[in-house]
C-alpha cells in the first residue's frame, strides 16, 4: 500500500493540452474516484500514475518516491483495463500467475497465491478454461484477480465496469468496493458515470478540460459543488440550473431575492462577490423542491411527468424556464397543471454566470453552508 | 420413389458446382497421375503404353532423381527459414508507427508484384560479372576471392536462386504477419507492461502465440508453394551447372519440355505430389496436438 502524490502535472500530445496542472494527494489505503466526460483527461492522469505515458511536466511520487522515470514495472502498481486485456491463449491460472512468474516468485509459492486470489474471487471452478469461454462478469473478476493476486502498492482501474450491462455492473461495483474494504489498498479509479464515482469513492475528483474540478468526499461533492461544472456533472437527475438576477430590494438587511423572470424565488444572503450586472446561475437539487397546489408559492405549469418506479421526475415550467422537481410521492399531476413550488432558501446555489464559480454568501465565507 | 427424389434433391442443387469443380480440379490431376504409368514421349508416334511401375523403378535408380531430392529440400529449408525470418522482422518493423509507414508498406509489397521470371532475370544479371555489381560488392567485401558469377559455380550455385526467392517472397511473410500483428490488441501488451514483462517476453509470450495460427497456415502454404517453384531455378541456372541447382520442380520441367519425356515427368511430379501431401499432414497433425495441449 501506498501514499501517492501527483503535483502540477502536465501532459501534452504535441501542442494539445490534455492535462493541465494536476495536483493530488491521494492518502494511503484511500479509494479516490476521478470522474468526468470523455476527454477531460481522466483516463491519461490514470496511465501516467501506471507508467504507460510519460509525463510532459510535474511529478509524481509513489511513497515519497518520484517515479517519473520509472518503468512501469518498477513501479509496481496493478491496472484493471476497460477491455480486460486478458490474455487469451492462456487460462484463467496461467493469467493469474503471468505476473508473479515474470517476478520470480518460486512456483509453491505462485500456486498458494492463485489459490488464494480465485477462492476471494469465487474462480477456483474457472481455472483452467480460457477467457473466451467466460462471461462478462467472470473475465472482469479474473482481470481483478490478476490485479489482486501480486498484492501490489495501488490499484488502477480504468473504466473497468463500462463493458458490462447495467445489472452486472451494479453488482459488480459493489463486489469491488467490498473487496477494496477487505484489501484496504490505494486505489484510483477511473470512470465517466458519476454514480459509480458516487457510491464507490472515498474522495472524488471531478475533471474537466485537463483540470481538477474538485476534490472532495462524494456527499460534499453533492452538497457544495465549487462551480457550474461540479454542479452540474453530479446528481442524477442532475441539478436545475436557472438563469436568475439579484435583486437588492429584499426586508432584511444583507439579503438580496433571486429573481427568475418575474417571479422571486427565495431571499438569501448577499453573496461576498456580488456580480455587477447582478446576473447569475441559480442551482436547485430536483429533490430539494416541494410543492403543492395551494396558492402561495412560485407559479408553475406541469410540462411532462416521467414515471421511474421509485418517483417521478416533473418537468416544470416556471418564469419562463424549464426545470424538474423530483418526488417520491405518488402524485396525481399531469401535462398542464398549474402548482405552486416551494424553494427553502439555503438550498439555493448561486454561481457566477462567467466564470461559473460558486458564489457564496458573505458570512459563510468559502467553508459549508 | 418420391421419398428417394426428395431425399437426392440438396444434392441436385449442389450438383453443378460439384461437377464443375470436379471437372477443373480433379480430372486433370488423375490424368496427370495416370500419365506416370504410360510410356509417354513427345515425337514418338509408339509410345503410349500402358508401363506399369516402371517409372518409378527408373526413379528409384535415377542419380539425377535424388539430387535433385536433396536440393529441394535445401531450397525448400532455407527459402522458408529465410523469407519467414526477414519477413517477421520487416512486419515487426512495420508495426510501429512511424512517419512515412504507408508508403514504406507499399514498398515491401513491391517485390511480391514483380512478375518471377522478371525478377529471375534480374538477378541473374544481378549476379552477372558482366553488368551486374553484385559480384564486385562480395568480392570488395571479401565473401567471393574473385567477382565470378554464383551461378556458374556449382558448389554454390543454388543460393543465387535462393536469395532471389528470398527477396520475391518476403513480403508475403511481412505482410500476412502484419495483419496478424495488427489484430493483436494494444492493451495486451500494456496489461503485460503493468505485469512486468520486458520487450522480449512480451514478444515470447505474448506476440508468437498469437501469431502461431497465422505462423503455421503461412509456413504451410509457402513451403507447398516454394517446393513446387521451379520459375527462378529455370530463368536463372537451368538448373546448372552440372545439375547442381536442380530441385524436383525443375527437373520436372526439364524432363517434360526438354527431353519431351511426359511419363517419366508424370511419374517424379507424383511422388512430389506425394511428399507434399506427407508434409501438410504431419503439419497438420503437429498443430492439432499443440492445439490440444495448449
Amino acid at each position: 500500500m501506498a501514499a501517492i502524490s501527483i503535483k502540477g502535472v502536465c501532459k501534452k500530445y504535441g501542442t494539445v493540452s490534455v492535462l493541465r496542472g494536476i495536483d493530488l494527494e491521494v492518502r494511503d489505503g484511500e479509494f479516490i474516484v476521478l470522474v468526468g466526460p470523455s476527454g477531460c483527461g481522466k483516463s491519461t492522469l490514470l496511465r501516467l500514475i501506471a507508467g504507460l505515458e510519460e509525463i510532459t511536466t510535474g511529478e509524481i511520487r509513489v511513497d515519497n518516491r518520484v517515479i517519473n522515470e520509472l518503468a512501469p514495472k518498477e513501479r509496481d502498481l496493478a491496472m484493471v483495463f476497460q477491455s480486460y486485456a486478458l490474455y487469451p491463449h492462456m487460462t484463467v491460472r496461467e493469467n493469474l500467475r503471468f505476473g508473479l512468474s515474470l517476478r520470480g516468485i518460486p512456483r509453491e509459492r505462485m500456486e498458494m497465491l492463485v489459490q488464494g486470489v480465485s477462492e476471494k474471487l469465487g474462480l477456483t471452478g474457472l481455472l483452467e478454461r480460457k477467457p473466451r469461454q467466460l462471461s462478462g462478469g467472470q473475465r472482469q473478476r479474473v482481470a481483478m484477480g490478476r490485479a489482486i493476486v501480486r498484492e501490489p502498492k495501488a490499484f488502477l482501474f480504468d473504466e473497468p465496469l463500462s463493458n458490462l450491462d447495467a445489472r452486472l455492473r451494479e453488482q459488480m461495483r459493489y463486489e469491488i468496493r467490498r473487496l477494496y474494504l477487505e484489501l484496504r489498498t490505494t486505489s484510483i479509479y477511473v470512470t465517466h458515470d458519476q454514480v459509480e464515482a458516487m457510491t464507490m469513492a472515498d474522495r472524488i475528483v471531478v475533471m474537466n478540460d485537463g483540470i481538477a474540478q474538485q476534490v472532495g468526499p462524494p456527499q460534499e461533492l453533492y452538497d457544495d459543488p465549487a462551480n457550474l461544472f461540479v454542479a452540474g456533472f453530479i446528481g442524477a437527475p442532475a441539478m436545475n440550473l436557472l438563469e436568475a438576477t439579484l435583486r437588492e430590494d429584499s426586508g432584511a438587511p444583507g439579503d438580496v431575492t433571486v429573481m427568475i423572470g418575474s417571479e422571486a424565488l427565495a431571499a438569501v444572503q448577499r453573496p461576498s462577490s456580488m456580480p455587477v450586472t447582478g446576473r447569475v446561475i441559480a442551482g436547485i437539487r430536483p429533490e430539494r423542491m416541494s410543492f403543492g397546489a395551494d396558492a402561495n408559492g412560485i407559479p408553475a405549469e406541469v410540462d411532462l411527468v416521467e414515471a421511474t418506479g421509485i418517483g417521478m421526475i416533473m418537468h416544470i415550467k416556471a418564469g419562463g424556464q424549464l426545470l424538474k422537481i423530483y418526488t417520491t410521492d405518488r402524485i396525481k399531476f399531469r401535462s398542464g397543471d398549474r402548482l405552486a413550488m416551494h424553494i427553502d432558501p439555503l438550498d439555493l446555489l448561486l454561481f457566477d454566470v462567467d466564470s461559473g464559480k460558486r458564489l457564496r454568501p458573505l458570512s459563510q465565507g468559502a467553508a459549508h453552508p | 420413389m418420391r421419398r428417394t427424389l426428395l431425399w437426392l434433391e440438396p444434392y441436385f442443387y449442389a450438383a453443378p458446382s460439384v461437377i464443375l469443380i470436379g471437372a477443373i480440379m480433379f480430372v486433370p490431376l488423375v490424368i496427370g497421375l495416370s500419365y506416370a504409368f504410360h510410356d509417354i514421349t513427345l515425337l514418338d508416334p509408339l509410345s503410349g503404353d500402358y508401363v506399369g511401375l516402371q517409372h518409378f523403378r527408373e526413379l528409384y535408380a535415377d542419380a539425377s532423381f535424388w539430387n535433385a531430392l536433396r536440393n529441394t529440400v535445401i531450397w525448400t529449408v532455407s527459402c522458408v527459414v529465410l523469407q519467414f525470418g526477414l519477413g517477421l522482422m520487416l512486419a515487426l518493423l512495420l508495426n510501429r508507427p512511424f512517419v512515412g509507414r504507408r508508403a514504406i508498406q507499399l514498398c515491401v509489397f513491391l517485390p511480391w508484384a514483380v512478375p518471377s521470371f522478371l525478377s529471375g532475370l534480374n538477378w541473374a544479371w544481378l549476379f552477372n560479372p558482366v553488368v551486374g555489381p553484385l559480384p564486385y560488392w562480395l568480392s570488395a567485401l571479401g565473401v567471393m576471392k574473385t567477382p565470378d558469377n554464383l551461378l556458374s559455380d556449382p558448389d554454390h550455385a543454388l543460393w543465387g536462386p535462393i536469395i532471389a526467392n528470398v527477396w520475391w517472397g518476403i513480403p508475403f511473410f511481412a505482410i500476412t504477419l502484419l495483419a496478424a500483428l495488427q489484430s493483436i490488441p494494444k492493451d495486451l501488451y500494456e496489461a503485460a507492461t503493468m505485469d512486468g514483462a520486458n520487450a522480449w517476453q512480451q514478444f515470447r509470450r505474448i506476440t508468437l502465440p498469437l501469431l502461431a495460427p497465422t505462423i503455421a497456415i503461412t509456413v504451410m502454404l509457402r513451403t507447398v508453394w516454394i517446393a513446387n517453384f521451379p520459375d527462378l531455378i529455370v530463368v536463372m541456372t537451368r538448373g546448372g551447372p552440372a545439375d547442381s541447382t536442380q530441385i524436383l520442380a525443375s527437373y520436372i520441367f526439364t524432363q517434360a519440355f526438354q527431353r519431351l519425356d511426359f511419363g517419366y515427368a508424370s511419374a517424379v511430379a507424383a511422388v512430389l505430389l506425394l511428399l507434399l501431401l506427407l508434409y501438410a499432414l504431419a503439419l497438420l497433425a503437429l498443430r492439432h496436438a499443440l492445439a490440444k495441449r495448449g
